[in-house]
């Protein structure tokens, strides 16, 4: 079923000279970080978004019709220290971060771009590493959560529903719950339950 | 580590449905609250029970709502409305979001009883009250139901959607890839057209196949009624039947002869035969234990042969299809030395497949669908085996056993290389094709299965053989078959035939019987003569319940039948119909011919001799030294001659026969056979010509139409004892049948003339022609010219004096 290149984007890839480069996003609180990857050109501006030049290194990227889970690793330079300030001085904020590693492909050998970037990986940041000179993180599918066990409810005395929400339906002004039936009859809202107080526990066999 | 990597957090992942052993209601909270896409039979969980010996009340819980409902509910495998389980009763709660709690449950609000359940209104459960008995009791009880699993989005187009029940794998997977007891994605994450486009691939009605029995239905009526039929075997809820032209779909299967269907009929039919046709993938499935959701997906996917691919930043299904390539790779687009060929390794491939499923009309046993190949690669076979538990049916998990038994065996090679970005589009579960100078291919489709993207911008495609022949839905093999058979016992001797009725039809007789009761898979054996050992064979290997003899004459005709099995074991009696033929209209009976009178010394005996008009099979006695006859043992004949040991076999041909002009004739014989053995038989043999060149093979005669000239016939008499046979009164029949032209209102311009009609093809002998004047007028035609091709009628008046007028004129004869 292919990427969705366009007619043209076709067309340029498979003449036998071909230029492309690579463009990764991080998605963060304060607005996009745009990297073109290590390049002579300083920025490049698509769709009014700059990306700016890094040196940039991405490993294979391998997808299967096996399930395999896909990730991908990116290093990029960081010797301004922009990101080991980011964390040194937030916390943590990188990590399941959204990130997009894109394909942009030139007519010819000019500057004009063929349409817009190509999703190459889409994916959510995890296991950063900071050095002085780099940023390495792994962009893992959004479906990475494969691994994760369902369903997810259980025939616990504790509810499952999470606080607040549609099957929860408390409103009231309290921000905490225990789950507990204690806490839920405390909160009025009881009837909306998502345990099973009564069933059987079983005996540990000794 | 972190804890969330140590597998089940204590949790119990045995599966109570799909576990060894029958369904028991669990007490336990450990046990996950369970999914269901489709149907599917489960035992529950008992969540809260009163006290009480004699009457109790219980909580079964059995699913996260919201069901499309429950049914069949039994306890301890006993329907709950059976007589056997009086004083039981319960309510059945789908777990709609709003429902309350049950009134059995004690506790004056709705909040004292949600203190001591819980509040439910998201779970599917029954209510039950029970009054314990031999059958039932507050410590055996097994409480089961078929659950018709959730409502799932069901999308029309990207945007649209509606949220029902469904069965069908792609809306299910779409459902678990979304909900949140599943993998709780957004639906923005999701490529929906490629949704659309399998499940509609899923929903097609395949494999047509007529059912046993015949139908009938009534306009303004859903239900279909059957005679003979056997539609809890052979049909099932969502099947596509087809009746008279009307296709619907089936709603429920009562019993053998009983279903319905989604909507009414527009015509009512009769006795009519039913096509049915199956739905291509269905999914039945309750998820009740806790898996990984790749296993769950799996196990969802195998369903449908699909696969979970990327587009993008979205997440699309596919379902290998027989489609076209997508793009066409070269030598100049694969980048030297980068190809790698190789093939399926032995242990990978399979002599024989199985696919297990769960078959819901037999208390859900563990059945298997088996593929097996025409010739094994390896000796003891391989066997290869997959389990899908979301399968319920025999012809989806066949046709999976099919597909993978050939996908093993004939896509087992593969090859990778390495292209730039002219690979960028592609994605795993794209067909391309490539032209290879390395293995010599030429525009040879593979299957991309996994695709590298490596560091120096490079892509590497890695690529299975593409097998357009395995998308055809073809079963893996026959149903299997469970509990008892009934089958005939084809060695028994088959039972006499009853009720032999001979009817006269213009030249020809009806035979009709009532086949043998003990041997479904009898043949019939007819003759003609006064006793069934003496008589000549008319037709043999009949099956069926009626013949038709042909080309009759003006005479007394005993028919004798006999019931033959596969081992040649005739029933006992022969029945009898006896009819007298007075009478046979429209008949050209060209020849009718004794040819064992003044003819029978132009053909050639071989250890036979002719005598008074019989063919005799030679003697073997011998003259003895005495001066006698050597008749030690043996038979004298019947007319007093000697020679009564004969030779085993021996023929008489006779000679070429000519009718004059080639017809498409009815041709039959008539003869008489002489014998006092019962093992004794004749064998009629002929063949036929339109030149007297070019002949058929020597065939058996058997009576019928046929386009010839020139014919010959032998007689071969067998005497498997030796003992004495002749044949006499060997009498041809060969009949012409009429046929009649018309040459409606033909216009005589010139009186003079007349009007010319002309024949195509001609007749053989000139033909009959009468002719009247159609118009009105008053006057009188005349033939006045005849031959095998043409006719001229004139028109005259009542004077005698010729007129223009407008003729009918039919024509009739051979």
């Amino acid at each position: 079923m292919g990427k969705g290149l366009t007619t043209a984007q076709k067309t340029e890839v498979a003449k036998t000279t071909l230029k492309t480069r690579t463009l990764v996003t991080i998605q963060l609180d304060d607005g996009p970080f745009r990297i073109l990857a290590n390049d002579t050109i300083a920025n490049i501006v698509i769709n009014s978004n700059t990306y700016y030049t890094r040196m940039v290194q991405t490993s294979e990227i391998e997808t299967s019709l096996d399930g395999t889970v896909d990730k991908m690793v990116v290093s990029t330079s960081d010797i301004d220290q922009e990101f080991s300030s980011l964390v040194a001085n937030n916390g943590d904020i990188l990590t399941n971060r959204e990130c997009k590693v894109e394909e942009i492909i030139f007519d010819g050998d000019t500057t004009t771009i063929i349409g817009n970037p190509v999703l190459v990986f889409d994916g959510r940041i995890n296991k950063i590493q900071l050095s002085a000179k780099s940023f390495v993180f792994t962009i893992e599918r959004i479906l990475n959560q494969y691994s994760s066990l369902s369903p997810n409810m259980v025939y616990d005395v504790n509810c499952q529903f999470k606080f607040k929400g549609s099957k929860c339906s408390y409103s009231g002004s309290q921000t905490k719950c225990d789950k507990t039936l204690t806490r839920c009859k405390a909160l009025s809202n009881v009837t909306n339950f998502g345990g099973y107080p009564s069933v059987v526990i079983p005996t540990p066999t000794k | 580590m972190s804890i969330t990597n140590t597998n089940n957090l204590g949790f119990d992942f045995e599966s109570p449905a799909y576990r060894f052993g029958p369904l028991e209601t669990q007490a336990n909270n450990s046990l996950c609250v369970p999914i269901v896409y489709g149907q599917a039979r489960a035992a529950g969980n008992k969540i809260w029970q009163s006290s009480g010996t004699d009457t109790f009340t219980a909580m079964i819980c059995f699913a996260e709502g919201e069901l499309n409902g429950f049914s069949d509910i039994r306890i301890n495998n006993i329907l709950i409305d059976d007589s056997a389980l009086t004083g039981c009763s319960y309510t059945s709660y789908v777990g709609n979001g709003t429902q309350s709690i049950d009134s059995r449950v004690p506790g004056a609000t709705q909040a004292d009883k949600a203190g001591l359940v819980g509040g439910l209104k998201h779970t599917a459960y029954l209510a039950l009250t029970i009054t314990a008995g031999t059958k039932v009791a507050n410590n055996y009880m097994d409480v089961s139901a078929v659950l018709k699993g959730k409502s799932v989005r069901i999308y029309s187009n990207t945007t649209t959607y509606t949220t029902e029940y469904s069965n069908n794998p792609i809306w299910c997977i779409l459902d678990f890839l979304t909900c949140v007891n599943g993998c709780g994605l957004s639906h923005d994450d999701i490529d929906m057209q490629t949704f659309i486009d399998s499940a509609t691939y899923c929903d097609v009605k395949i494999n047509a196949v007529n059912a046993t029995g015949t139908v009938s239905v009534t306009s303004g009526s859903t239900k279909v009624t059957g005679s003979s039929t056997k539609f809890t075997d052979e049909v099932k809820v969502g099947d596509e039947i087809t009746i008279n032209g009307e296709s619907k779909n089936v709603t429920g299967v009562t019993d053998d002869t009983n279903l319905t269907v989604e909507s009414n009929f527009s015509a009512s039919a009769s006795s009519k035969t039913m096509s049915v046709k199956d739905t291509r993938y269905t999914l039945n499935l309750i998820l009740d234990t806790r898996k990984t959701r790749q296993d769950w997906l799996n196990e969802m996917l195998i369903t449908c042969r699909g696969f979970l691919v990327y587009r993008g930043n979205k997440i699309g299904v596919i379902i290998e299809q027989d489609v076209s390539s997508v793009q066409s790779f070269t030598q100049d687009d694969i980048i030297a030395d980068s190809e790698i060929f190789w093939t399926t390794p032995k242990e990978q491939r399979s002599d024989i497949f199985k696919v297990r499923y769960l078959d819901p009309e037999n208390q859900y046993a563990r059945a298997y669908a088996v593929a097996e190949a025409d010739e094994f690669l390896s000796d003891p076979p391989v066997v290869q085996e997959i389990v899908c538990l979301g399968i319920t049916n025999f012809k989806q998990a066949s046709r999976l056993s099919w597909f993978y038994l050939n996908q093993a065996n004939t896509c087992d090679k593969f090859m990778s290389f390495n292209t730039t970005k002219k690979g960028l589009d592609r994605t795993p579960g794209d067909i391309i094709d490539i032209t290879s100078t390395f293995m010599g291919y030429v525009n040879k489709k593979l299957v991309v299965v996994s695709m590298n993207e490596t560091q120096d911008g490079q892509i590497q495609l890695i690529c299975r053989e593409y097998n357009s022949n395995l998308y055809d839905d073809t079963l893996g093999s026959v149903a299997p078959v469970f509990n008892t058979v009934d089958l005939d016992d084809v060695l028994s001797t088959p039972a006499d035939v009853q009720n032999l009725s001979a009817a006269q039809n213009l030249s020809s007789i009806v035979l009709n019987w009532q086949p043998a009761s003990n041997n479904s898979q009898a043949k019939y054996e007819i003759r003609e003569g006064d006793y069934w050992n003496s008589s000549r064979v008319v037709a043999t290997n009949l099956t069926g319940s009626s013949y038709t003899v042909l080309n009759i004459q003006k005479e007394t005709y005993k028919y004798w039948i006999k019931a033959v099995n596969d081992y040649g074991n005739y029933s006992d009696n022969a029945a009898l119909s006896t009819i007298v033929v007075s009478d046979i209209q429209e008949t050209n009976t060209i020849v009718h011919e004794n040819i064992l009178d003044e003819d029978i010394d132009s053909g050639t005996l071989v250890n036979c001799f002719a005598s008074n008009n019989k063919i005799i099979l030679y003697s073997t006695d011998t003259w003895t030294s005495s001066g006698t006859w050597d008749n030690t043992g043996k038979n004298y004949s019947p007319y007093g001659f000697w020679g009564a040991s004969c030779g085993h076999t021996g023929s008489y041909t006779t000679k070429v026969y000519d009718l004059g002009a080639n017809l498409s004739s009815i041709i039959s014989v008539n003869y008489d056979l002489s014998s006092n053995d019962n093992t004794n038989n004749v064998l009629i043999e002929w063949k036929y010509s339109q030149d007297n060149i070019t002949w058929s093979d020597w065939e058996i005669f058997a009576q019928g139409s046929k386009t010839f000239r020139y014919y010959q016939f032998k007689i071969i008499l067998n005497s498997p004892n030796s003992n004495y046979v002749a044949l006499s009164n060997f009498i041809v029949n060969v009949d012409v049948p009429d046929r009649d032209m018309y040459f409606k209102n033909q216009e005589i311009t010139v009186a003079n003339s007349g009007v010319a009609v002309y024949f195509a093809p001609v007749y053989s002998n000139v033909p009959a022609v009468v002719a009247n004047i159609s118009d009105g007028t008053n006057g009188y035609c005349v033939v006045s010219l005849k031959s095998t091709s043409q006719a001229t009628i004139k028109a005259y008046n009542n004077s005698g004096t010729a007129i223009t007028a407008k003729v009918d004129i039919r024509v009739k004869g051979y």
